[in-house]
């Protein structure tokens, strides 16, 4: 691509650096007020984005292509690169090219890939965009998902069908595994999803152990009930790494993991999930159940939605308690309006606290979780004075952080702007 | 690094921040009053104090007006119908505002970013409204789609029974075209009497829907939903299976009929008490008598497994289907009822009890489209079969099949009607001309002859 080093210019050079770091992926190279792209990436990036590709050095021996766009199109650019497979690495500028002399330091600040992302052009907004890894050990396979842009994070394991049912039903962005099963999964997983291959020894159970342990400061993971299952494990290990390798480091908000417990859900073999057609359709402009069922009006509660359609109880008890609240909406039209009245209020909370715990919250996003906050007080003061048992608990389980609201209330200007404002930059 | 235009943090919060906008705004408001003065004194009245990046603050005066400059202003650039001009004073209040403003805005990054990590102490709270709105919200939406779609309550029961009065499929009732109504059909199944609906019907009567509809209003009834059914009482089910026949991995270029008979294996390798199966259509893969004789051998083992009872939709166009009630007990035959009326048929879409007798394909492929002298033909050659004696025989070869060994038994067929069925096989209707079928007829009569 380059030529021989005395060739090249310190620019060049230091481009070269990076992006022998990150092999696989199209880095984007911060010059001044563009991103730029060189060579083979300049080229697929031209063609995705539909942008002029030009040439620099022209005719010297270091010739090389190149294309770029201005720095704040970054959120238009950035989704349709990696809707288009890439997995992408953001290379800025570290100093403040004013208060140096000679090339600016520079380095990677974020490896966006389909299955890790926050911007909310890449995300659909009614669905997770989960992240998985699947480890195939002697005696079992472990399954992780992680949607690192509302914090849940899951495990399983269990045989081969099982884990190929929870994707299926899943339909992760994003498929992880180790390089020594890369052809086994290829041909598994390839066609249908974007995959990428880690090295070995990151399956490893001690390595697993130990990164599930510092990210949710325990002294073991027995509190989340998947101790014992180390090939969950080792699956859930690694996505954390993945998420370091893809410089994503603040990841607060990623506290707790639950097990998918096969013995709590309705077995749904694979061709099920698909043959009924129950979250997607297998025929162009079908219809999936999932379709004809959501009226939610929550980012939430879609989502939730989703994951109570692939996962069905099988205990009378907990199917009971979700009729009887069904029942109870359904019987008292004005206690479903007043709810929903103020439902609609809300948005997508989840997401909006995740990019507060990643330190990438915008002025306006803070005071739509400010608003989103306040619609939910009403909410909690019906549900605590209803008769309902079961009402009465979900109102219980409802914070009011008013401390948090006043704050907000109290600091921040109600028409304040959506720039981006980024610590540590 | 700021990239934030300001306008962030209110007023009252941080005094230092105050005292900044003070100063830029009295700056600002300065910047006014020499506008006015100047104004006074040159007598250019149009003249304006303007900023750019390049320039900072300037005063711009119209060509017209150029000779009234005074001499102490600096020009800094010429446009086509105007000079720009910097004085030392304009100077001295650009210094201060936009220092004012540099600092303010370091400011306000500074206090948003720290009121994000005071709200960043509240990730777990906030996380968990999260999670109970979204259970909410579910909820509220399966009591407001009850309301609209005409659901109602189901019975969750700890029995193995499972019976759907008048259910519907909740998709496809949404999709008929207007005035259409869907046509609601009871099920019933439990683990004692009636544990396998061996369905029969002609293709299109909607086999399919049924079975999904029943497995449908069970995963609706089980995720705490209302149910597209006048009454449901469902018996907790713990595993759903599904095998549709030959349909899907066609692109892979997988044989189509190993793919179905590995999924199948695998189904069966993993029953429980409390599985639901649905079977379409199962065998389409291979020759008839082929699949006849798998889809036989699995109704007979779902039907006599020593431990598990499951509940068993088994849809299929074979009626020979229909003789496995004579030996296993809890088989029942259902069928999607058809009426014929003359020549055609009419589906009536409701499932009864009893089997069926023909399964109406030639009507089928009538309705499709198939020119008549073909549908014609093809009735005749049906007739002709019918009226054969391979008919005959092979129901007696069914009552004389072994029971149930543990060997699967397999049986020949007469050698003509083999030959003939296999002729018909190889043949393609769709690249065939009428002169060749006719031909094709000859042959095929010419074997029966011999």
């Amino acid at each position: 691509m380059a030529g021989p080093a005395a060739m090249e210019t310190p620019l060049m050079k230091q481009y070269n650096a990076i992006k022998a770091k990150y092999p696989g992926a199209l880095l984007l190279f911060r010059v001044g007020d563009f991103y730029e792209t060189f060579g083979e990436d300049a080229i697929r990036a031209a063609k995705i984005l539909d942008i002029t590709l030009t040439k620099r050095g022209n005719g010297s021996a270091s010739e090389i292509e190149l294309a770029g766009f201005p720095h704040h199109a970054l959120d238009t650019y950035l989704p349709k690169l990696v809707r288009a497979g890439n997995r992408v690495a953001i290379c800025d500028q570290l100093e403040d090219p004013k208060s140096v002399k000679g090339i600016v330091k520079r380095g990677v600040t974020e490896l966006v890939t389909p299955g890790v992302s926050y911007n909310d052009n890449v995300l659909e907004r009614r669905r997770n965009n989960f992240l998985a890894a699947i480890f195939s050990g002697k005696n079992a396979m472990g399954i992780a998902f992680l949607d690192i842009s509302t914090g849940e994070f899951y495990a399983a394991q269990g045989p081969e069908n099982y884990i190929n049912k929870l994707v299926q039903s899943f339909g992760p962005a994003e498929i992880i595994y180790t390089k020594s099963q890369r052809e086994k999964f290829e041909t598994q997983f390839g066609e249908e999803y974007a995959t990428f291959a880690l090295d070995d020894w990151v399956f490893a159970f001690d390595f697993a152990n130990e990164k599930l342990i510092q990210q949710f400061k325990t002294n073991s993971l027995k509190g989340f009930g998947i101790d014992g299952m180390n090939e969950a494990i080792i699956a859930a290990g690694s996505i954390l790494y993945y998420l370091e390798a893809t410089e994503h480091r603040d990841t607060e908000h990623i506290s707790a993991i639950a097990r998918i417990d096969e013995d709590k859900y309705v077995w749904l073999d694979k061709f099920t999930v698909r043959n009924l057609e129950i979250v997607s359709s297998q025929n162009e402009g079908g219809v999936p159940l999932l379709h004809v069922l959501d009226q939610t009006v929550t980012a939430m509660g879609s989502r939730n939605l989703r994951k109570w359609m692939i996962l069905p109880l099988k205990e009378k008890q907990s199917i009971d308690e979700r009729l009887q609240v069904v029942e109870q909406f359904y019987s008292d039209e004005e206690l479903t309006e007043k709810l929903l009245e103020q439902l609609h209020q809300v948005a997508d909370l989840e997401r909006l606290i995740s990019k507060v715990a990643v330190g990438r919250i915008n002025p306006r996003e803070l005071l739509q979780l400010k608003r989103s906050l306040k619609a939910i007080l009403p909410v909690k003061e019906i549900l605590e004075k209803s008769a309902s048992a079961e009402l009465k608990k979900l109102g219980d389980q409802l914070h009011r952080c008013d401390f948090l609201l006043e704050k907000i209330d109290k600091e921040l200007m109600d028409d304040a702007p959506c720039s981006f404002i980024r610590a540590g930059l | 690094m700021l990239i934030h235009q300001g306008g962030i943090i209110k007023e009252g919060v941080n005094a230092e921040l105050d005292e900044l906008r003070g100063l830029a705004f009295s700056g600002k408001d300065y910047l006014v009053q020499i506008q006015k003065r100047e104004i006074e004194r040159t007598g250019i009245n149009s003249l304006k104090i303007s900023f750019n990046k390049v320039f900072g603050y300037y005063l711009e005066v119209s060509n017209a007006n150029k000779d009234k400059v005074p001499a102490d202003w600096i020009r800094k650039q010429t446009l086509v119908n105007a000079e720009r001009y910097i004085t030392e004073e304009l100077k001295v209040y650009e210094e201060k505002i936009l220092h004012a403003e540099e600092k303010l805005l370091v400011i306000e990054q500074r206090l948003f970013l720290e009121l994000v990590h005071h709200a960043s102490d509240y990730v777990a709270q906030i996380q968990q409204n999260a999670r109970v709105v979204g259970v909410l919200d579910c909820l509220l939406s399966f009591a407001v789609i009850a309301k609209t779609n005409k659901y109602n309550k189901p019975e969750i029961s700890e029995s193995t029974r499972l019976a759907i009065k008048a259910g519907r499929h909740p998709v496809i009732e949404k999709q008929l075209p207007v005035g259409e109504t869907y046509v609601p059909n009871d099920i019933y199944l439990d683990n004692e009497t009636q544990q396998i609906l061996v369905i029969t019907g002609p293709n299109m009567a909607g086999k399919s829907a049924l079975l999904r509809q029943a497995a449908l209003i069970v995963l609706m009834a089980q995720m705490g939903s209302y149910v597209p059914a006048e009454a449901a009482t469902i018996g907790i089910i713990d595993k759903i299976f599904t095998r549709v026949g030959a349909s899907d991995n066609l692109s892979r270029g997988e044989s189509t009929f190993m793919v179905e008979m590995t999924e199948t294996a695998s189904i069966l390798n993993n029953l429980s008490n409390r599985s639901l199966i649905l079977m379409d259509e199962i065998g389409r893969g291979t020759s008839t008598y082929d699949g006849v004789s798998i889809a036989w051998a699995i109704v007979e083992y779902l039907h006599n497994h020593k431990d598990y009872k499951p509940k068993t939709l088994f849809a299929t166009h074979y009626h020979e289907l229909n003789q496995l009630t004579e030996d296993l007990v809890r088989v029942k035959n259902f069928n999607v009822s058809v009426k014929e009326v003359g020549d055609k048929i009419i589906f009536m879409r409701t499932l009864k009890e009893g089997g069926s007798e023909h399964s109406f394909g030639i009507h089928v492929a009538q309705l499709a489209g198939m020119p008549n002298k073909v549908v014609l033909r093809a009735n005749e050659i049906l007739h002709f079969l019918e009226k054969d004696k391979h008919k005959n025989e092979s129901k007696a070869k069914f009552d004389e099949l072994p029971k149930a060994t543990a060997q699967m038994s397999l049986f020949e067929m007469d050698p003509k009607s083999k030959a003939v069925h296999d002729m018909l096989e190889k043949i393609d209707i769709n690249t065939i001309s009428p002169v060749e079928a006719l031909l094709k007829l000859n042959e095929i009569l010419s074997v029966l002859k011999k």
